[in-house]
């Protein structure tokens, strides 16, 4: 079975270990990359594209030293290798037009403030890389134990 | 007034001399008012025209919702009751007050007109004086209710000031305690679990240790780069080769464990993070410490100002304590010496210290080719003016006008500050000292003036 | 074991089976014999330990018998002057019209008719209509659930149908009190009824067309024959299994409600799909009387679909070619099998005939159930279904039982009766995937419902027999 990443990026090393220890049930189906800064998941983000690995998701914090979550998640939608990885921001403060330009600009796909609660950011994670997974054509069937099953569901009822 | 009868001397050859010899000379019709006494009551009848010989009077008007409000005060040479008289109605549109013991000399509704060989009527003769008189009344209502307007507007301000103060004293109070609760607590697990530790698992007390003194200091590329190298010595998952370079922990320290037993590495990580974790804890309760104390400042009262304070002094200090950011940027520093004034030092760098790490911060993000902080210092004959200029990308125009509020924060333009608060504060401090700070920007050139006042009433204070 | 260890026992046994000298194996074979064995047994070890997934194996299967068996082989197995024991080469295009062999495409249409049922929500429409008479007695709301899923799966994919179920029914196992046992017998009862459901027809799961690949010519079974039997059977499965869970699980609520949101369409295209779907059931039903065999049938939604743009050309990215191929990649090996002589060889070898009819029928069913406990249905069926229809024709003394076409029938539709663990069927993978029921639930539950299956499929092939189906 693949190990699909899931990309965390904020620049507090503590916030990163944080968001990790939460979705650490994650960790036997999933590879969770760590990284301090937009560059650094740029970096991996090429490497896996270069060697055929899956970045299902990137769990992005908004505010950092060196690119901003927002621009970067825009910058990153632009890219088409890398469109059908789903999008998270970790949000501390934002402002309305942060918001409109994580939406329409960077298509996020889900939008969660800090400080978040463990449960909350974990089912919308495994949302998110649920729907990664039935979209990507691999074999889902390996991942179920970690999927969201609502996810399931509906993504199923299509398959002839 | 004077320009008045001078003109009226030219044209008219009643002027007032005449008029006070002809009409206002009868030691009859003179009255002697003493201070307080009233001359005449609103609404109530009086057929009088009075001329102040000596003295202030003041005249007084009714308000609607009850009290009143000051109408005139006249002096030598000035009338009183012209509207009532010349208007034929005889009633008292004001009370009239003697401020001080004054004299005043008046005609009756039934005074003939004396032929001054031009005008035959009392109107005639009378007007330019009653002219005057309106105009001069007029113009002092229009004076008070701009100082009202203005006090009004300070009460205002210190009102918002004084709850912000409060606000956010007590959320630096509520927060101290909570805070408070936090770090002694987690002192008190790194203490004992350190103990339990050291008695139960004495060879893995290092790594706790290790982490809760020196924190996560293995950045993720470091720790990403060491991982297939302990991966490959250790014969452990990826995912666990990963977190044991993000320890840290010295190579040879690792080995140890290993050979004693290979499952000592997965209790290494296990311990470590705890010490980390533990880290984080009093790490962040120290920000939280720090951030209330900034919100604590911006509510609190003035510290102790004293006399010959050197602005340029406190310039300095900000730029010394603010070494590192600075050293990415190409600092201009352009000093006149300046006037001392009255002021706290802590206040002022604090000041200067915001705005500074504010261009900064603003210029690095932005990756500013060339950036460049200019810092200049003028003295004017009242003031001592400061700028402080970078070459960033400047403040949205939108936001520009709303940056001294409260959790303004303009990430687009790269220009963030810590709480939201930083430019709240340095606007407060800015004003507590009577001064004013004015922000103008545009890509590429971004000023902010502060004027300080020396010498004024507000240094004295 | 790890996947290089896997794909390294794939390959190697192949290979020592391809490599063996002539006079090393058991019976005379010709060389295109001993290669069609080498890829069965890749197929085998393949399909079982998965170094690659199932499909790709299939896949494989039909590039390695082109490239090393067929008239259009690569030139170094093509043979030189000892050509007697090469054997017969096969014809490519045998081997490649597997891909199109004509139950693929009674397949396809299949999936056409599923994916715009599901398109236009008539499935979650049909539910919620005929749940309706079920009332609010969670028994018998579990029944019409039941019900509906055996009928949905009869023509759409179990997978499909168990995941539109379990989205219908989420709200309802949520609102189920923790403790009521009633709600592992509603999560258990999806998944079974669409594995057993999809017995109900030729089309209703693969391992059915992979037994009316070898039911030809006069043992041929026609989609309305096979309902005919196969329904009823289901029938009688369904309302043991509801029992039989109800009984290991009581349910202990009194009342639930399960609303269903939505109505019917009925926009052009909706109608379009409703009248299509109406006429190709009733004649694939009707077979024998206007002349086209459901084969054919089955291109008719599919012209009509395309042709009315109710399934466009991305929803035709929705089809699943993986189970096609699958399908397909069997198909070949069968034909790998009958054209090389290997399969006559074998029947004339190996004295079959002299084993008892019962242990053979009981081995074989057993075999499929266990093997297809643990491994895909439908590959299971890939690698025995050849065999058994070697079996089967091979045995005289099986002949009074029903003969192959018995066995063959046996031993496809107990491939769907295997669903004791989650990895069994993709229906219980999902229902497990629920968090809801823990792994002794499933196999209670499974084994008991899959043995008295058995029995009853035993019984089921007995009065066939006795009313002269097989004759």
């Amino acid at each position: 079975m693949q190990k699909p990443s899931i990309l965390i990026v904020d620049d507090q090393r503590d916030v990163l270990t944080s968001v990790r220890k939460d979705l650490q049930s994650l960790q036997d189906f999933f590879v969770l990359e760590e990284c301090e800064s937009a560059a650094e998941a740029v970096e991996i983000l090429e490497q896996l594209d270069a060697q055929g690995e899956l970045a299902a998701l990137i769990v992005c914090d908004h505010i950092m030293a060196d690119q901003n979550g927002v621009d970067f998640l825009i910058e990153l939608n632009k890219d088409p290798r890398f469109k059908s990885v789903k999008k998270l921001l970790l949000t501390g403060l934002a402002t309305h037009q942060d918001a409109i330009a994580a939406i329409n600009m960077a298509n996020i796909d889900r939008y969660i403030e800090k400080p978040w609660d463990p449960g909350d950011l974990l089912h919308n994670v495994k949302i998110l890389v649920t729907q990664y997974i039935l979209r990507s054509g691999v074999d889902y069937q390996p991942y179920l134990p970690v999927l969201d099953q609502d996810t399931v569901y509906q993504e199923l009822q299509n398959r002839t | 007034m004077t320009k008045l009868n001078q003109h009226s001397s030219s044209s008219y050859p009643s002027n007032l001399q005449w008029l006070v010899e002809t009409y206002f000379s009868d030691p009859q019709k003179c009255i002697r008012l003493k201070p307080g006494e009233i001359l005449i009551r609103e609404g109530e009848l009086n057929e009088r025209l009075f001329l102040v010989l000596s003295g202030v009077l003041m005249g007084y008007m009714k308000m609607p919702g009850g009290g009143q409000m000051e109408a005139f005060r006249v002096m030598h040479h000035r009338f009183v009751g012209g509207p009532s008289f010349f208007s034929k109605s005889f009633t008292s549109l004001n009370t009239v007050v003697a401020q001080e013991e004054s004299v005043v000399a008046y005609i009756t509704q039934d005074q003939k007109p004396v032929f001054d060989g031009v005008h035959h009527s009392l109107e005639e003769q009378f007007m330019p004086f009653m002219v005057a008189e309106l105009i001069h009344r007029q113009h002092r209502i229009h004076k008070i209710g701009l100082e009202k307007e203005k006090a009004l507007k300070a009460l205002l301000r210190s009102e918002k000031m004084a709850s912000l103060g409060q606000i956010s004293a007590g959320i630096a109070h509520e927060l101290n305690n909570a805070v408070a609760v936090v770090k002694r607590n987690s002192d008190w697990l790194c203490s004992n679990f350190a103990r339990i530790l050291q008695e139960n698992y004495p060879d893995q007390s290092a790594s706790f240790q290790m982490g809760m003194q020196e924190g996560r200091k293995i950045s993720s590329r470091e720790a990403r780069q060491k991982t297939i190298d302990i991966q490959n010595r250790f014969g452990v998952s990826r995912d666990m080769a990963f977190k044991i370079a993000r320890t840290g922990v010295p190579d040879d320290q690792l080995k140890a464990l290993a050979d004693a037993d290979p499952g000592r590495l997965e209790q290494l990580i296990f311990f470590w993070e705890m010490g980390a974790t533990l880290n984080d804890v009093l790490v962040a309760s120290n920000h939280a410490v720090h951030v209330v104390k900034t919100i604590k400042e911006l509510g609190a009262q003035r510290s102790e100002r004293k006399p010959g304070m050197d602005v340029v002094e406190c310039l300095d200090e900000a730029v010394t304590l603010l070494a590192s950011p600075l050293r990415k940027v190409t600092l201009d520093m352009l000093m006149a010496p300046l006037p001392p004034i009255v002021g706290n030092k802590g206040e002022l760098v604090q000041v200067f210290i915001n705005l500074m790490q504010n261009a900064c911060e603003c210029m690095a993000s932005a990756h500013t080719p060339n950036p460049t902080l200019q810092i200049q210092s003028v003295a004017s004959d009242a003031e001592i003016i400061i700028t402080i200029r970078d070459n960033g990308p400047g403040v949205d125009p939108r936001l520009l006008p709303r940056i001294f509020e409260p959790a303004i924060t303009s990430k687009t333009g790269g220009r963030t500050v810590g709480l939201g608060l930083g430019l709240t504060i340095v606007e407060r401090l800015v004003d507590s000292y009577g001064g004013s700070i004015r922000a103008e920007s545009q890509p590429g050139d971004t000023v902010f003036t502060i004027r300080i006042p020396f010498g004024g009433d507000h240094a004295k204070a | 074991m790890n996947k290089n260890w896997k794909l390294a026992v794939s390959a190697a046994a192949p290979l020592f089976i391809l490599f063996l000298p002539a006079s090393w194996l058991p019976l005379e074979m010709t060389v295109i014999e001993q290669r069609i064995l080498a890829i069965f047994l890749f197929a085998c070890l393949s399909w079982i330990l998965e170094p690659i997934p199932v499909y790709a194996t299939s896949v494989l299967i039909i590039v390695l018998e082109l490239v090393m068996t067929s008239d259009q082989s690569f030139i170094l197995f093509q043979g030189g002057e000892n050509d007697a024991s090469l054997g017969t080469l096969l014809n490519y295009k045998d081997i490649m019209a597997t891909f199109a062999h004509p139950i693929i495409l009674l397949f396809l249409g299949g999936f056409f008719l599923a994916m715009a049922t599901s398109k236009y929500r008539l499935d979650v429409n049909l539910a919620r209509i005929i749940l309706k008479p079920f009332g609010s007695n969670p028994r018998f709301i579990m029944m019409g659930l039941m019900l509906i899923t055996a009928l949905f799966s009869m023509f759409m994919s179990n997978t499909a149908t168990t995941a539109m179920m379990f989205a219908i029914l989420t709200p309802v196992l949520k609102s189920f009190d923790q403790n009521d046992s009633g709600r592992i017998a509603v999560i258990l009862g999806i998944p079974f009824a669409a594995n057993i459901g999809g017995i109900g027809t030729p089309i209703g799961t693969p391992p059915n067309a992979i037994a009316l690949r070898y039911l030809t010519g006069a043992d041929a079974i026609a989609f309305g024959t096979w309902m005919c039997f196969a329904v009823p059977y289901v029938i009688v499965m369904l309302f043991f299994a509801w029992f039989i869970l109800l009984r290991i699980f009581p349910m202990q609520s009194k009342e639930i409600h399960l609303t269903i949101e939505g109505k019917f369409l009925t926009h052009t295209k909706a109608m379009i799909l409703y009248i299509t779907f109406a006429v190709t059931v009733i004649l694939w039903l009707l077979g024998g009387m206007h002349g086209m065999n459901s084969y054919v049938v089955a291109m008719i939604p599919v012209a009509v679909f395309t042709v009315t743009q109710v399934i466009t050309a991305e929803d035709l990215k929705q089809i699943s070619w993986d189970v096609l191929w699958l399908v397909a990649g069997g198909f070949a090996l069968g034909l790998g099998l009958e054209k090389s002589g290997l399969s006559t060889n074998l029947i004339n070898n190996i004295p079959f005939s002299t084993m008892s009819p019962f242990l053979m029928v009981l081995f074989c069913t057993l075999l499929c159930y266990i093997v297809a406990n643990f491994m895909s249905n439908t590959a299971t069926a890939n690698l025995l279904m050849p065999i058994v229809a070697v079996l089967g024709a091979s045995m005289a003394s099986l002949e009074p039982l029903g003969g192959r076409t018995m066995l063959i029938l046996a031993t496809a539709m107990t491939a769907s009766l295997s669903m004791a663990l989650p990895v069994s069927t993709p229906p219980n993978a999902i229902a497990y995937s629920s968090g809801l029921i823990q792994t002794r639930h499933m196999s209670i539950a499974g084994i008991t419902i899959g043995l008295v299956g058995l029995l009853g499929l035993y019984l089921l092939m007995f009065i066939l027999n006795t009313i002269g189906f097989f004759a």
